[in-house]
């Protein structure tokens, strides 16, 4: 760890002193200086240009890293969902593109790729390449990448945590489950403001749940949330008497969201969130569609919207802004969940808050899959994100080791549910080679070579 | 026009010849300082962070002066390190709105260019007191650039492009169109599109005044139902129903043009503000033969504090010819009818009156997820509103056409600013240039001999 941060801090000196080099040794109009001003003597554009040589994936503990390899020694890197392992070729069908490429013109590159993906999965590759050339415009200029994106606006990033872990531990069905998961998270020395909680066909409810929809369980060999269907009274009860059970443990100091679906239908729907207005929910996430359902359904979700206070929230799943104009312009939603792994990347996802923001619509990004990279992507844009954001949903090591084969992980501690804003270069995190070198597979041997 | 532009260009060649002079130590001895000096100069390396060992950048001051007519801010900070923005040249009352601002960005870390620009962006309107705001955000990409050795354009996503076509908005002599230049019958504007088609810049697309925007409305006979406004009002006042004689005089103009230009170079027309809905849509009906870039302002625009986003609905929904509007709209907020509901077809925001160069990049986006076209509106911006432009020119996206571009008023400025390309307009276009910030800075000793007794401090 302590050889990767000095050759980082190698790096910057000498770019530091090429900088000066080129200025005095006459790159004549970026480097004079006139009266009593010496605005210009600052660093200069190095000469030759930056180009992107290669382009590579891993699968590294079963999430996809991208990293793209420049002609001058800086490597950018962007990591995707854990629950796409299977991400490589798609990684990889975008190289031809981009090889010869400036990373730190970022449109320019992603003018070439961007229309070649698609909703959740198929976005993920090409968001996560933006992920990796932003990584490399801010190394190239020795800036954290939130500088690239218009300046932070905040110091420190709400996140909010999804309880997956403790409410895998329960049988959760029950109201005592969720009591049980949500006290847990409570004392967790981060000191999260905000709690999310799957219910509904987006929980085991669906499969397990005695007469809990109009419709048969769909067995194993599905991909998860396979449930969809009329819910039951019964069914209906059971999720209010879990919701009520984590508002008596959370009272009105943490903030409660639900993840729902996709499932239900429209009318069960409208008569859930109306029966849980009193409990005033941050949002109820994807009842009607989302998660990995590759279309937005903006009239059901206007119809929803409409007939509640409860805020509806949905977008994990959406590829690019196009994909949010009818939820957006019609007001079709109270909050939007865009991944920055799956939207088509940082600046993408930046847009799409401003045009959310425009419209009176909050942001709760979803990303709690994106691994320890794209947690520190997240911290970037949650700086630089108006405030209509809320918070995102934060992502942790996964396996454990992550966190000792990455530097700059460490500011990524949560303090009273918040993590700084870090100023390192790029996205702030970087392999440490030697460590994370050991858990290559034999065909990725050569990633940090 | 050519005998004075080349004027113009010999003087600027020469300030390039002179800092061309090879390096930068003999441009330091040249103007007082020493090599050694420079040698000595810090680099700062905002690199690490604008918490390097060095402490933040921070706003000192902001300053305005105006400089031949131009109102142009600086911003200053504690690493000696300045950004430049410039308004309108029409806008030389605009000192103490800039002013206005300064307590609050005092302190302030100018790379944040969004956390800085949230503490004053909700205290400016419509054309023109979105103004000083908007230069401020200017100076402030060009300070951020500075501090981190980087052009503008990678600050705000990266180019796309490696030139910017630029439109010609007016400029057929020296300097842009003025209302007593503007002539009312076919001959006049054969003329001057003929000597706009020929001048050295080769540009693509001319824009030239017709109707209310030009000299018609208050000299051409029996041109619309009513009275002409005296000389006291702002340009552009006249508004009324137009008569069917004015209607075919405005035709014949544009027939005339067309027959110079051929298909060759694009036709924009500046109409307004002043056509009632009715006369506009019977004027566009009559003009689609001509396959003209665009028709600009004839309901709105210009100086007028409002959008009427309905009225340009109905108008783009009944012609082929491209509407086009903008220019006096400050923020997205106020774009939001107008693209949302695809009432126009082209807009017009100005860099220096619309929130500034990121202000202007989301609305390029928010415009092409609507398949609305971006022609930016500048031709009172100056050398620095130019440079900003390119900027954002570089990195819109493709439903960019064009911007209009800015000469030096008066022509002296090209002897006191340095940075630009010479020639500045190749085949229509600007190439976009690496320098950092905006790229384009003061020769102060040259500068200093414009400025008033008021503003002799700006440069200090």
């Amino acid at each position: 760890m302590g050889q990767n941060k000095a050759s980082r801090r190698d790096f910057l000196f000498k770019s530091t002193l090429s900088g000066l080099g080129l200025g005095l040794m006459g790159n004549n109009l970026f480097a004079e200086s006139f009266g009593k001003e010496n605005d210009l003597l600052m660093k200069a554009p190095s000469k030759a240009a930056l180009t992107i040589t290669d382009i590579k994936c891993a699968i590294i503990g079963g999430s996809p890293v991208v990293r793209i390899t420049t002609n001058q020694g800086i490597s950018g890197y962007g990591q995707a969902e854990i629950a796409k392992k299977y991400l490589k070729p798609f990684v990889l069908f975008y190289k031809e593109y981009l090889i010869g490429e400036d990373p730190t013109n970022v449109e320019r590159c992603m003018l070439k790729i961007r229309r070649m993906g698609s909703f959740k999965p198929y976005g993920s590759a090409v968001s996560i390449i933006e992920m990796a050339l932003w990584d490399i415009a801010g190394k190239a200029a020795s800036l954290p990448v939130y500088k690239l994106l218009g300046g932070k606006i905040r110091d420190r990033v709400r996140v909010y945590t999804t309880a997956v872990t403790q409410y895998r531990e329960t049988s959760g069905i029950n109201p005592d489950d969720y009591a049980q998961a949500v006290s847990k998270v409570k004392e967790l020395k981060e000191g999260f403001t905000i709690i999310k909680m799957p219910i509904g066909f987006h929980s085991q409810m669906g499969g397990k749940a005695p007469n809990f929809f109009y419709g048969d369980p769909v067995g194993p060999g599905n991909p998860p949330h396979g449930n969809r269907g009329p819910l039951t009274e019964q069914g209906l009860k059971r999720i209010i008497s879990c919701v009520e059970a984590m508002k008596k443990v959370l009272g009105d100091g943490i903030g409660l969201a639900i993840d729902c679906g996709p499932g239900f239908m429209l009318s069960d729907a409208i008569r859930l969130c109306k029966s849980l207005e009193p409990y005033n929910l941050m949002w109820m996430e994807d009842l009607l569609t989302g998660d990995y359902r590759p279309y937005v359904m903006a009239d059901d979700y206007l119809e929803l919207t409409r007939s509640t206070s409860v805020p509806i929230h949905t977008g994990e799943q959406i590829y690019l802004r196009q994909n949010f104009r009818e939820l957006i312009e019609r007001n079709a939603i109270r909050v939007i969940g865009p991944d920055v792994a799956d939207a088509g990347g940082m600046a993408e996802m930046k847009w799409i808050a401003e045009f959310a923001d425009l419209h009176g619509i909050q942001m709760a990004p979803h990303g709690i899959y994106d691994g320890l990279i794209g947690n520190a992507a997240q911290v970037h844009l949650g700086a630089v994100m108006p405030q209509n954001f809320i918070a995102f949903e934060y992502s942790f090591a996964t396996p454990e080791w992550w966190y000792d084969i990455l530097d700059g992980v460490e500011d990524q501690v949560v303090k009273n549910g918040h993590i700084d804003v870090t100023d390192k270069p790029g996205l702030g995190v970087n392999f440490i080679v030697k460590e994370a070198k050991k858990y290559l597979s034999e065909e990725d041997s050569k990633f940090f070579d | 026009m050519a005998k004075a532009s080349n004027n113009f260009t010999a003087q600027r060649r020469n300030a390039i010849k002179m800092l061309g002079l090879g390096s930068t130590a003999g441009l330091l001895g040249m103007f007082g300082n020493t090599p050694a000096q420079a040698a000595n100069l810090d680099i700062p390396s905002h690199g690490q962070g604008i918490s390097s060992a060095k402490g933040p950048l921070i706003i000192t001051d902001v300053r305005c002066a105006i400089i031949g007519g131009s109102p142009v801010v600086r911003i200053m900070t504690n690493e000696g390190v300045s950004g430049y923005g410039q308004a309108e040249s029409r806008k030389s009352y605009l000192k103490p709105y800039v002013l206005f601002y300064k307590e609050y960005l005092l302190g302030e870390d100018p790379t944040n260019v969004e956390r800085c620009m949230m503490k004053i962006r909700r205290m400016g309107a419509f054309k023109p007191w979105g103004a000083a705001v908007s230069a401020i955000e200017m100076a402030l990409w060009d300070l951020a650039g500075k501090a981190a050795g980087l052009p503008v354009y990678k600050l705000l996503g990266g180019k796309i492009r490696d030139r910017v076509r630029i439109y010609n908005g007016g400029i057929a002599r020296t300097n842009p169109l003025s209302a007593k230049d503007t002539g009312i019958d076919p001959q006049y504007y054969a003329d001057t599109v003929s000597r706009m088609k020929d001048a050295k810049e080769k540009v693509s697309i001319i824009k030239m005044a017709i109707g209310f925007h030009s000299s018609m409305g208050s000299q051409a006979p029996n041109f619309f139902y009513g009275d002409p406004v005296g000389p006291k009002n702002p340009p552009h006042a006249n508004r009324g129903p137009l008569t069917e004689q004015g209607l075919k005089r405005i035709i014949s103009c544009v027939e005339a043009m067309k027959k110079i230009l051929g298909d060759e170079i694009g036709l924009a027309l500046d109409c307004g503000p002043g056509f009632m809905l009715s006369d506009a849509i019977r004027l566009c009906k009559a003009l689609e033969p001509y396959n003209l870039m665009w028709m600009e302002d004839l309901l709105t625009g210009d100086y007028r504090p409002y959008v009427m986003a309905d009225d340009y609905l109905e108008l783009t929904r009944s012609t082929t010819v491209p509407i086009h509007t903008g220019e006096q709209i400050y923020l997205r907020q106020n774009f939001r009818e107008l693209i949302e509901k695809n009432a126009v077809r082209v807009v017009g925001p100005d860099v220096a009156d619309v929130g500034g160069m990121a202000e202007i990049k989301w609305i390029a986006e928010y415009a092409d997820l609507h398949g609305i076209q971006m022609a930016p509106h500048g031709i009172f911006n100056g050398l620095i509103g130019n440079a900003a432009q390119v900027h954002v020119g570089a990195v819109m996206p493709q439903n960019f056409i064009a911007f209009e571009y800015s000469v030096a008023t008066p022509e002296w400025w090209y002897d006191i600013i340095t940075g630009l390309p010479d020639p500045l307009v190749k085949n229509g276009h600007i190439d976009v240039w690496d320098s950092p910030g905006l790229g384009v800075n003061f020769i102060v000793k040259e500068a200093k001999k414009y400025l008033s007794e008021e503003d002799k401090n700006f440069f200090d």
